[in-house]
């Protein structure tokens, strides 16, 4: 596209040019969400990492296991196991919790590789007070 | 690209800063000059992630200088990897903001990556 091109457009056209585009230049870059979800997630992330977010989400929305199991089409006993750490997590069911919740999978990614990584240890602090907060909650 | 003080550096991650299309069309658009072209790739670099930054529906945006950086992080085996996707003033934030929004991004991605 020709600078006079994207002058030309509306802001609107170039917001969705440069989110549409953009994330399709990322996936040119071989590093396609779906496919590749591992290698973007950071190497030491572990399976508890992603775990933590997934609950703090579910938190968020404000749905049970159960639910999100129903929603997504994974057992319930799974999603606890996902949750919990004691499963890997497949990138096909990240996408569909992901989905499930109605989050980016750009979420877990930053908030997993912030618990993992030395950049936002204030964000890993945060999601663990927000857990025991709710765990207190749901023990009384 | 990171300093040698930088956190990732120092955890021996390299970190990889690279804008798209639109963001360079920004850059001639917004007439950036390269100083603050610099400034924002070397923060970037430096920390990829700041409590700072504003989030909006999994796009990170950080002030620098007067200019806002709309960016998204992900990871390689090798590197991590730092994508600018837009530039636009500190002045149009707002706007700019709501937009994203509206056009609800998550739908974007869903339709370039075939999700």
């Amino acid at each position: 596209m020709t600078p006079e091109t994207y002058k030309a457009m509306s802001e609107r056209e170039r917001m969705e040019f440069a989110l549409s585009h953009g994330i399709a230049a990322v996936a040119g870059r071989q590093i396609s969400f779906e496919d590749n979800i591992e290698k973007a997630l950071p190497k030491d992330t572990r399976n508890i990492d992603i775990g933590i977010v997934i609950r703090a989400r579910r938190w968020m929305a404000g749905m049970t296991q159960h639910q999100l199991g129903k929603k997504t089409g994974i057992s319930a006993v799974q999603i606890q196991r996902y949750e919990t750490g004691q499963t890997a997590l497949p990138s096909r069911h990240l996408v569909r919790i992901a989905r499930g919740l109605d989050v980016p999978l750009a979420a877990f990614l930053d908030f997993a590789g912030a618990i993992s990584g030395a950049s936002e240890k204030g964000e890993a602090q945060r999601i663990e007070r927000f857990s025991s907060v709710q765990t207190q909650k749901q023990a009384g | 690209m990171a300093d040698a003080d930088s956190p990732f550096a120092r955890r021996g991650v390299k970190v990889e800063v690279e804008t798209t299309e639109a963001a360079e069309l920004d850059i001639i658009l917004y007439d950036i000059d390269e100083a603050t072209i610099e400034k924002a790739g070397r923060s970037l670099a430096n920390l990829p992630l700041m409590r700072e930054d504003i989030r909006v529906d999994g796009i990170n945006i950080r002030p620098v200088d007067q200019i806002d950086v709309a960016f998204i992080v992900s990871r390689t085996e090798a590197a991590s990897v730092v994508t600018i996707i837009r530039f636009w003033p500190e002045a149009e934030r707002d706007a700019k903001i709501e937009l994203i929004k509206a056009l609800n991004w998550l739908a974007t991605l869903r339709g370039a990556t075939g999700i």
